[in-house]
Order: structure tokens, then sequence, then C-alpha cells
């Protein structure tokens, strides 16, 4: 049964791995980007990486994914270290959803989902490298609902058809960790919750960046809020969205209340907003 | 839907064995026709005799012209067609530029100036004669134009970021042509010009079985070479950062496909000129047939180019009695309507 498979039908997520990092510092010339950023990702929980533009988030989900090395501090899956794995190990051990990927060349779902399988398959390629390539390539098409659409070219896709194969290509990976860069920009409302139910329905340990305090509130498990490349708050939603830290990092007066129908906090705004 | 979704595997099989199949009709009939035509039927005794099954009463002159002088034509234009072609998208998937082709590292401008340096200044004549010093000439100098390259788009990085490499591409293609035309221009004689014009249009008259092999030998190196990157090809497709992601040495393979596309294209320069379009033009002409992965895009890319530049030789030296019409003038002529369509195609859609 692969790793995947597991998560989806467990409750409890003890046996998933954390993802960590630890004092990561990351310098642009003169620039710190990142100061020192520690983040804990619970295994099985959606961690919602937030903060105002600018603020390192995109950098930050590039270290956690092996993309970029840091100037300082380490990033582990477990009690592995990223720096250690080779490339096709680690793209097995971390996938991310960039922020809006976009491409020209006409290939078609299945196709770009099929990239997924590349870290699975020997270094020559070939099918005849990966026994369970084409059932995973399926199993996951099932999984962001794209089964139907799997002939269909890149080039007719809406923008959120398009962020679903981005995420099965990822899932293709059979990562353990999930990393998802602003995934629900360029999408309409309706697209927006749908695409990140799904990805709490994959029970993977995730971490996605988002711009949107309302969508955080709703939909991540915990929270870390970055400003000026250094950690403000982190911890579960309820507990570091406060209303001072907002006001700190985004200058609004808003804090969490509790949902009117369902047992989840969403936000609202307290005062007014000054006009600059 | 695209076209191709309705092909099942078999299907898929079914175009790759009449894709050979056009080439190598193609190449029967390439070989009949010439200042002296000789028949197709003619052409595959001669291919039967010399394979070793029977006589068949070939002639001496039937043997010259087919075996001697066309073959080793038709050969070369098969291999530098595939190359062009297969180079061609290699380079638009790693740049990510519709527009990449074989010469965006600087090859054809550096094989330029070691041509010109042999037909107009006489440079390494000494006692040698220069249809076999210019091959070499070329060949090192396009050798030089792509260490300048190399040099000028990895300072201060070590990445060959696409941008940079088409700049500085670009920039090293001005300063070798500015030397070409300031040498024709001083230094040139007689019809020196007119040479030096004509080994910039490219032409496969020089090729004989020596050099045809060569030709050949490179193709089949380039193609196996370029396939075992095919997937790594494939996960270009939504940029960088998502190729690194998938686990693929990103700037490695850059490197070493970037090198190796530049030294068989400069092989085909030195031997055959710059011929244009076919590397820019095939692969977009290929890709709504076949789609977008690489496995399928590069063989299909050197059999089309194969196919058309089988075609432009025939016409080349055909079509204008006791004179070669310039083979690069006439993959233009077929190019650039179909570049032009292609942006009316894209620009519709």
């Amino acid at each position: 049964m692969s790793h995947r498979e597991h998560c989806v039908h467990r409750g409890a997520h003890d046996d998933l791995p954390d993802l960590t990092a630890e004092g990561v510092t990351v310098r642009l010339g003169d620039r710190t980007v990142l100061d020192g950023v520690g983040v804990r990702a619970a295994g099985g929980r959606v961690t919602g990486l937030l903060g105002p533009n600018g603020s390192g988030k995109t950098t930050l989900l590039h270290v956690l994914a092996g993309l970029r090395r840091p100037d300082a501090g380490a990033v582990r899956v477990g009690s592995t270290d990223l720096r250690g794995l080779g490339d096709r190990r680690r793209a097995r051990t971390v996938a991310l959803v960039e922020q809006h990927a976009a491409t020209t060349v006409d290939l078609t779902v299945r196709e770009v989902v099929a990239l997924g399988r590349l870290p699975h398959r020997g270094r020559l390629g070939g099918a005849r490298h990966d026994p369970r390539g084409d059932a995973v390539v399926e199993e996951v098409l099932g999984m962001v609902g794209l089964s139907d659409l799997a002939e269909r070219t890149w080039g007719t896709l809406s923008g959120g058809e398009r962020q679903r194969a981005h995420l099965a290509r990822t899932l293709a990976q059979e990562p353990e960790v999930l990393l998802l860069d602003e995934p629900t920009n360029h999408l309409d409302l309706g697209q927006q919750l749908r695409f990140l139910s799904l990805v709490r329905e994959l029970g993977l340990t995730a971490v996605a960046a988002l711009h949107d305090l309302e969508l955080a509130a709703a939909f991540c498990d915990d929270v870390v809020v970055l400003d000026g490349g250094r950690v403000r708050g982190h911890g579960p939603v309820g507990a570091a969205l406060t209303t001072p830290l907002l006001g700190e990092v985004y200058g609004v007066e808003a804090s969490l209340a509790p949902h009117p129908r369902l047992s989840r906090p969403h936000l609202v705004w307290d005062g007014p907003v000054e006009a600059p | 839907m695209s076209t191709r979704d309705a092909r099942g595997r078999a299907g898929r099989g079914l175009l790759a064995l009449g894709a050979l199949l056009v080439l190598l009709a193609s190449c029967a009939v390439a070989l009949g026709v010439g200042s002296v035509d000789v028949p197709v039927s003619r052409v595959l005794a001669v291919l039967a005799r010399r394979a070793g099954l029977g006589d068949h009463g070939v002639d001496l002159l039937e043997d010259q012209l087919v075996w001697q002088l066309r073959l080793p034509r038709v050969l070369g234009a098969v291999a530098v067609g595939a190359v062009l072609a297969s180079c061609g998208a290699v380079l638009q998937s790693l740049t990510r530029n519709d527009l990449a082709d074989p010469f965006l590292l600087g090859v054809s401008s550096g094989a330029g100036v070691g041509a010109v340096s042999v037909i107009v200044l006489g440079v390494g004549l000494g006692g040698l004669a220069g249809e076999a010093v210019l091959p070499v000439a070329a060949f090192a100098g396009a050798l030089a134009a792509l260490a300048a390259v190399l040099l000028v788009a990895s300072a201060g990085g070590g990445a060959l970021r696409p941008h940079r490499t088409v700049l500085a591409g670009v920039a090293v293609a001005h300063l070798c042509g500015a030397y070409t035309s300031v040498v024709v221009i001083m230094h040139g004689q007689g019809d020196a010009a007119r040479r030096v014009l004509a080994w910039t249009l490219g032409s496969l008259a020089g090729l004989r079985w020596g050099s045809a092999l060569v030709l050949a030998a490179a193709a089949v190196v380039a193609l196996v070479w370029f396939l075992a990157y095919a997937e790594r090809l494939d996960a270009f497709a939504f940029g960088e950062t998502s190729a690194r992601s998938l686990g693929v040495p990103v700037a490695a393979t850059r490197w070493v496909l970037m090198v190796a596309t530049a030294l068989v294209t400069a092989t085909t320069v030195a031997y055959a000129g710059a011929i244009g379009f076919v590397g820019l033009v095939v692969p977009h002409l290929v890709r709504p047939l076949v789609g977008s992965r690489h496995r399928a895009l590069l063989p299909a890319s050197a059999v089309a180019g194969a196919v058309l530049l089988v075609w432009a030789d025939t016409a080349a030296r055909s079509l204008v009695d006791g004179q070669e019409v310039p083979i690069g003038a006439l993959t233009a002529l077929i190019g650039v309507p179909v570049l032009v369509w292609l942006m009316a195609r894209r620009t519709a859609s």
C-alpha cells in the first residue's frame, strides 16, 4: 500500500514525519531575507505560512523544498536532513506546488501528472523502471477529480483544473511533505475553497503559503506568521492569530471569532481601516 | 481535445513506421534526381549490387552517380536535418523559448569566422587544398565562439540562465559578424564575397563518403544522447523551479545538453555551412502531430528534419541547371511561411 493511501484513511498522524526548519537564514547581497527562521510543521497537519508581501514566504518554501540552500540553518523531514539527500530522493520526500506555474507546452493532464513519477524512475528513464507508475498516476488523477479530463491538453483547462493537475503531479511524487506556494492565487472563490478542502482531505503533512487570512483560518491547523524575514507567531490558528499580532504585522484591527454555524474560527475586522 | 489523443499506442507505432517509409522513399527518389535522372528501380538495383545482392546489370555510370556522388550527399542531408531539428527541439525546451534554434550559442557565426579566414585570407592553406582545411577551420571557429558564449553567459554564477545565454549568443554572433564583414570588404578579392555568402547559406555539395559518415555518426550519437535526457527535458515544461522540485539537476542538465547541441551543430556547420530554419521550424511542425513529450518529439523531429533537408537538397541541386541554389535559402523559403502560419495560429488560439 502506498504511503498516501495510508494517510487518507488514518485518523491519527503519529507516523507521519514532521517538517522542521531551524535557524534558517538567507541573505541576498546585503539584505537578510530570512533571519534565523525556525518552523515546525507537524505530521499530518496543514500549516499555513502567512505574512505580508515580501515577508519571505516564497524564499522559506524554497528552502523547505530543498531548492535553495540557506546561508545558515537546516531543514529536516523526520530526522533526515534535506541537505544529505540527492536530487531524486529529495523529490520523493518533499514536493512543491508553485505559485502559478505556467507553460506554453501543450502537454495533456495525464502527461503533466506523469512528470511526478520522474524521481521514481531510473536515471535513463523508461516506464519499466517504475512498475507502479501508471497505477499511481491514475490514482492521483482520481483523488483530485481529474480522471475525466486526463486527455485534455493544458491550454484547454481552467485555472482551478490546472492547479488540481499541479497538485496531482506533486502527489504522484509520493512525497512525505507537500509544500504549496499561494496555490489559490488566480482562482475564483469556489475554486479556492474546493482546492484547499482537497488539500485538507489528503491528510498529508502540508505547508501552504497563503495570502488570505480568512482562508488560513478556515483550512489550516497551525500557522506561522512571517514578517521581515522573522517568525512573529507560530502555533494553532486560534492561539497564534491574535489581535495584537495582526495589528503589528498587517496594520489592521482584526480578530478571530467563532463561526456562527461551524466549529472553526473566522476572521472579522474590528475597527475602521484608515486610508493611507 | 488534441488530435493525438484519439490515437493509441498502435497509432503512434504506425505513425513512426509511416514517417520512416516517407524518409526512405524520399531518399530513393533523391538518389535518382540530378543532372542525369536515374529511375528509382535502377537506384534500387545499384544499392542491391553494392549490398552484394546480385549484379542487376548495373553500369559504371549509374554506380558512380548513385553510390559515389549522390548517396553521401543524401546521407549527409539526412544526418544534418536530423541533428538540426532535434537540437532545435532540445534548445526550445531548455530555454523555454519558441525561437531557440541550434545556432543559439554562436556556433554558426563562429564557424563563419573560421571559414572566412580560410576563403578570404587563405589562413592555413599552405600547400593543403582549401576543401580540406575549411571544415577544420569552421569547426575551430565554432568551438571558439561556443567557449566565448559559455564564458560570458556563466560569468559570476555558473548557471547558464536562458536569457543570459541567448544574450551572450547574440553578442558573440555580432562580434563574429563584424569580423567577417570587415575581412570580406577589406581583403576580399574576385569572387570571395560570393563564396563567403554561398558558404553562409549552406551547401551539401562538398559531401563525400568520409564527411557523410562523420555526420551520420554525429547524428546517431546526438539522438541517443538526447533521448537519454528525454524525460528530464519534459520536466522543463513548467520552468526551472518546477524541474528542480522534480529532482532534475537543472544546472548540470543545461550545461551538458547545451554543449552537446553546440558540438554536433558545429560538426554540421563545418561540412555544410549554417543551414537555417530547420532547427527552428521542424519541432513546431511536429508537436501538433506527436505531442510535446520528448520521447516522441525528438525522434519525430529528427525524421521530419531529415525528410525536409533531403528534399531541400534535391531541389538545391536540380532546380537550376548547372548551378546550385543555396540550400539555406530554400529552407528559409519553406520555413518562413510555416513560421508565419504558426504565429497566426498561436495568436488566434
